[in-house]
């Protein structure tokens, strides 16, 4: 590479990022190169602020700056029903559809033994702990239909079943989803479909 | 179908190359190492999205490229017309468009142009180990099924997660539940291939059997039987399959613990291939394995028109160094005015002078290609 030494730090962070190749990296690195002082300092001081600030909800597992998130405190969504997603950019997608009034909970990815994650690995104690003291009647389950979001929903689901019996209802989101899509690649009225079609596990 | 323009860039010997090729034989000729079998392989990538001689795509860049393209149109009967384009990058993902339209997933090409190639990897597919039978039955059904395709893509995922779980699994134990999810989701995509395998392999023997008994010209009797790695029967519905499949992996629990890996499924399955009724692999003569390989071909042309409802396009390999006098005359016999053919050879001698007289002949040389 002919980079001065600093730019070629810079080609490289930006180059870990994902959907970032070599070549928007080089971009991505000119354009910085070349933006003023004070527009250069406030993308390094909205990375620093998103590490120092941004924790995640001690209640959903969803990414907040307070001590509990604005979803799981707003005193309008409806408290009976708990919508499982893997990621909270799946939880975005589901608020966009501005269809969905539940609490959320985010289990911080899904069952993947090639990649050495087990069910131990992801927010399951925590989800059977919010039962006790919510009022939890329903559960929708919105892992994406991959394989791994199948083996994840299909674990869930029997745990579910076997810890309540039929005091809970078990569904999971399915109808119209792309074949091996992402939720957050999935259109609006796709996921609305999806939410109004879940079926009972 | 037919195709009737062939573009190659960057790929092989190939910098920037179109050819054009007739509705019936068309022969490429020139001595060896110019680009023959190259031209068919580009055939054979846009059919399946892979090279059928190599597994490194790499390969196919030409020296000194970064990235390589194929582009053929496509005449059909059944359907519209459609332009296929295959990008090969050494640095990037390999895309597809099909109607210059660019699309996610490589494997939507597949079932877009149908071919059946004729090479010596054909008899190879008869002799080998399992593996070469299965990779022929995922090629073939594939080219018909956009179903199994899906099916295929996401069992093999769902092995490997299954594998991963059986080799962390300390001292022959495991956690049940991490077992049963994927249970299901391998029965489940495993029975679809299942079903799939045993229709194809019912047809094809169907229609092997005349044209071998034509080829070895005799009483011989072949048949081409499927072989899973359970015991299945004679299943009438694919719910009765997962149930069979399903028995038979929690049967083989401890085995697959013991070995750390799935022992029941779709990958473990074989082609049994007899004549008279005895395994050809095992106890054929050269003939004989020869002959079976190349009905199988044969009665592949028939089995895709009669799926896709009109010819493939037949992509001949040589057949003049690997077949002898009466079977190649065989193949042309089934070929020529039925399919289109693209057709190798070293020189046209090789090839029946009936043929020849109703081809198109191309004489190929160092990645360039002229019709005479
Ligand atoms: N990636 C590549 N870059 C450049 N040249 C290549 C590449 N791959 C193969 N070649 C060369 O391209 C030629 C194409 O070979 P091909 O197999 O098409 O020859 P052929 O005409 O079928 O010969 P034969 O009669 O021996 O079968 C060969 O000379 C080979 O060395
Ligand atoms: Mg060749
Ligand atoms: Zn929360």
């Amino acid at each position: 590479m002919y980079y001065a030494k600093p730019l070629a730090k810079l080609v490289g962070e930006l180059e870990k990022l994902p959907g970032i190749g070599p070549k928007s990296a080089q971009r991505l690195a000119f354009h910085i190169l070349r933006s003023s002082e004070e527009e250069s300092r406030r993308l390094v001081d909205a990375i620093a602020d998103v590490k120092t600030h941004i924790k995640m909800c001690p209640v959903c597992f969803n990414f907040t700056d307070k001590d509990t998130c604005d979803i799981c405190r707003d005193p309008k969504r409806d408290r009976s029903i708990l919508c499982v997603v893997a990621e909270p950019r799946d939880l975005v997608a589901m608020e966009k559809t501005n269809e969905y009034k539940g609490l959320y909970h985010v289990l911080g990815g899904v069952i993947s033994p090639m990649d050495g994650v087990g069910p131990e690995m992801l927010k399951i104690r925590e989800l059977l702990a919010r039962f006790k003291q919510d009022e939890i009647k329903e559960v929708i389950i919105a892992t994406n239909p991959t394989i791994e979001g199948d083996a994840t929903a299909m674990y869930l689901a029997d745990l579910l079943k076997k810890t309540f019996g039929t005091d809970i209802k078990v569904s999971r989101i399915a109808h119209g989803m792309p074949v091996g899509g992402d939720l957050d690649y999935a259109d609006q009225a796709t996921l609305i479909q999806a939410l109004e079609w879940r079926r009972e596990m | 179908m037919r195709i009737t323009k062939l573009h190659l860039s960057n790929f092989r010997n190939y910098m920037d190359e179109t050819i054009e090729p007739g509705d019936g034989v068309n022969l490429f000729v020139g001595p060896n190492g110019q680009g023959k079998s190259a031209i068919l392989e580009a055939a054979y990538v846009l059919t399946t999205s892979k090279s059928h001689r190599t597994a490194k795509d790499s390969d196919l860049i030409r020296i000194g490229s970064d990235w390589a393209r194929i582009l053929a149109e496509v005449d059909r009967v059944e359907r519209e017309e459609v332009i296929l384009e295959l990008t090969l990058s050494r640095n990037e993902k390999k895309t597809v468009r099909i109607n210059r339209v660019k699309h996610e997933k490589v494997g939507d090409i597949v079932g877009q142009l149908n071919t059946v190639i004729f090479s010596s990897a054909d008899l190879e597919m008869v002799k080998s180990d399992p593996s070469h039978r299965r990779r022929f039955m995922n090629l073939e059904i594939s080219q018909v099924s956009p179903q199994y395709i899906y099916a295929l893509g996401r069992y093999k995922r769902v092995l490997e997660q299954r594998n991963s779980v059986l080799k962390e699994a300390k001292f022959g134990s495991v956690n049940m539940k991490a077992l049963e999810v994927w249970d299901e989701q391998l029965v489940n995509y495993g029975s679809i291939m299942i079903e799939k395998r045993m229709v194809f392999l019912r047809r094809l023997s169907e229609m092997a059997e005349p044209i071998y008994s034509r080829l070895a010209g005799g009483s011989e009797v072949m048949e081409a039987d499927y072989h899973p790695s359970f015991e299945l029967g004679d299943p009438k519905s694919i719910e009765e399959i997962k149930e069979i499949f399903h028995k038979a992996v929690i049967n083989a629990r401890e085995n697959d613990l013991a070995r750390r890996t799935t022992t029941r499924g779709p990958h473990r399955d074989d082609i049994s291939f007899k004549v008279n009724g005895m395994e050809v692999r095992s106890f054929g003569s050269q003939g004989q394995q020869r002959s079976v390989a190349l009905a199988v071909k044969l009665a592949e042309i028939e089995l895709l028109e009669d799926m896709i409802g009109e010819t493939p396009v037949a992509l001949l390999d040589d057949v003049g160094a690997e077949l002898d006098e009466y079977r190649r005359q065989q193949v042309f016999d089934l070929v020529v005015g039925r399919c289109q053919a693209l057709v190798t050879a070293t020189s046209l001698r090789e090839l029946p002078e009936q043929v020849v007289e109703l081809s198109q002949v191309f004489n190929v040389s160092a990645g360039t290609v002229e019709k005479t």
